[in-house]
């Protein structure tokens, strides 16, 4: 099991990492926000976030003062990638809605309380279950990932009737959907984390559990199909972009047949 | 919320035509927009053109309105300057963003 979790985890931060730096290259150039925000989450959210919590975990023991250090970088880095994606999604699907907004900024004080509480008063980026303040930053960082669900994919349902009547761009409906279903991807790997600590399993690091393993690497496996998904929104292959085109006119070309 | 100033006048145009009231046009123009997963706010001239003749000639027979071809026809050509007025006010649409994420560097 954990050769299959090393390898997913590898796959998960090659294709992330490539998928950042491709959007932060874009964001240098045409100096917009999506891309931007786009390119931070994947960045800080996506590889740095999670490498240093978990080489931070790993000093545990041996290194305290290091390990409460890259903790606190690691949730840092974590939270404000989650972060990037919801404030993309509020600016880019609705910027004048003045109710996702006050989520927007809700979300943003509950993650900021979270870490200055979490990493200030108990050094520790994620304390147990049993303490309350285990629940506002798993539940503030679950959100901003629902969000990102919705928005992409109800977005993309739009996509579908103007692709029925030629009025949208095939690749760019596809990417749209990509960038969900990684969403759905991500949401699905955080909510086994989750349960796996509320329930026993992460809640015990110190403790061999056959449970933890196989959580880990259904976890990891997850993350990683949803990074496939990103790689083939925002890194695409000539070949599948081409294929996706050709699917979209044949698809016209039967609906103006009938 | 600001709608398209190619959404405005589509809605005065029909209002006008179809001797409708103001709460009829609108209402009948945000359905079909709607219907065809595109945005009251940023609908542009082109999309209308699609709209108007593939849409919206249904809606307005179901409504019993006369002439209903003429009426879409004047409807799909959206004068240029109202277009040049959407493209320098109306909100980037999502889907401009994806297009822009996913072009090859």
């Amino acid at each position: 099991m954990i050769p299959i979790a090393l390898t997913a985890t590898l796959v998960y931060a090659l294709l992330t990492g490539a998928v950042a730096l491709r959007l932060l290259a874009l964001a240098s150039r045409t100096r917009e926000l999506p891309e931007l925000l786009l390119g931070v989450a994947y960045l800080l959210g996506g590889v740095l976030g999670f490498a240093t919590l978990v080489v931070g975990t790993a000093f545990q023991d041996s290194a305290p003062l290091l390990s409460r250090v890259l903790g606190g970088v690691g949730l840092f880095f974590f939270s404000t990638g989650h972060l990037s994606v919801a404030l993309m999604c509020w600016r880019v699907f609705a910027p004048d809605n003045r109710r996702l907004a006050a989520l927007f900024w809700l979300l943003a004080a509950v993650l900021a309380a979270d870490f200055a509480r979490n990493i200030g008063l108990e050094g520790s980026p994620f304390p147990p279950s049993a303490s309350p303040w285990y629940y506002p930053g798993m539940l503030g960082r679950t959100a901003t990932t629902v969000w990102w669900v919705i928005a992409a994919l109800s977005y993309h349902g739009r996509l579908r009737r103007r692709l029925a009547l030629g009025l949208a761009d095939a690749p760019a409906a596809n990417r749209v959907l990509l960038w969900g279903l990684a969403g759905v991807a991500t949401l699905a790997g955080s909510l086994v984390i989750t349960v796996g600590t509320v329930t026993g399993p992460f809640d015990l690091p110190h403790h061999d559990s056959d449970a933890r393993d196989v959580l880990v690497m259904v976890a990891v496996t997850l993350i990683s199909l949803g990074a496939v998904a990103s790689w083939l929104a925002f890194l695409p292959p000539r070949r599948y972009v081409a294929w996706i085109e050709a699917r979209a006119n044949a698809a016209a070309a039967e609906t103006a047949g009938r | 919320m600001t709608e398209s100033p190619v959404f405005e006048w589509a809605c005065a145009v029909l209002e006008r035509e179809a001797r409708w009231s103001r709460l009829q046009a609108r209402g009948t123009v945000r359905l079909v927009v709607r219907d065809a997963g595109l945005d009251t706010r940023t609908l542009r001239a082109p999309q209308l053109h699609i709209i108007a003749l593939r849409l919206l000639p249904k809606e307005l027979r179901s409504r019993g309105v006369d002439d209903v071809d003429a009426l879409c026809t004047a409807l799909s050509e959206c004068p240029g300057s109202v277009e040049a007025e959407a493209r320098a006010t109306a909100p980037v649409d999502p889907e401009e963003v994806f297009k822009r994420l996913g072009r090859p560097g």
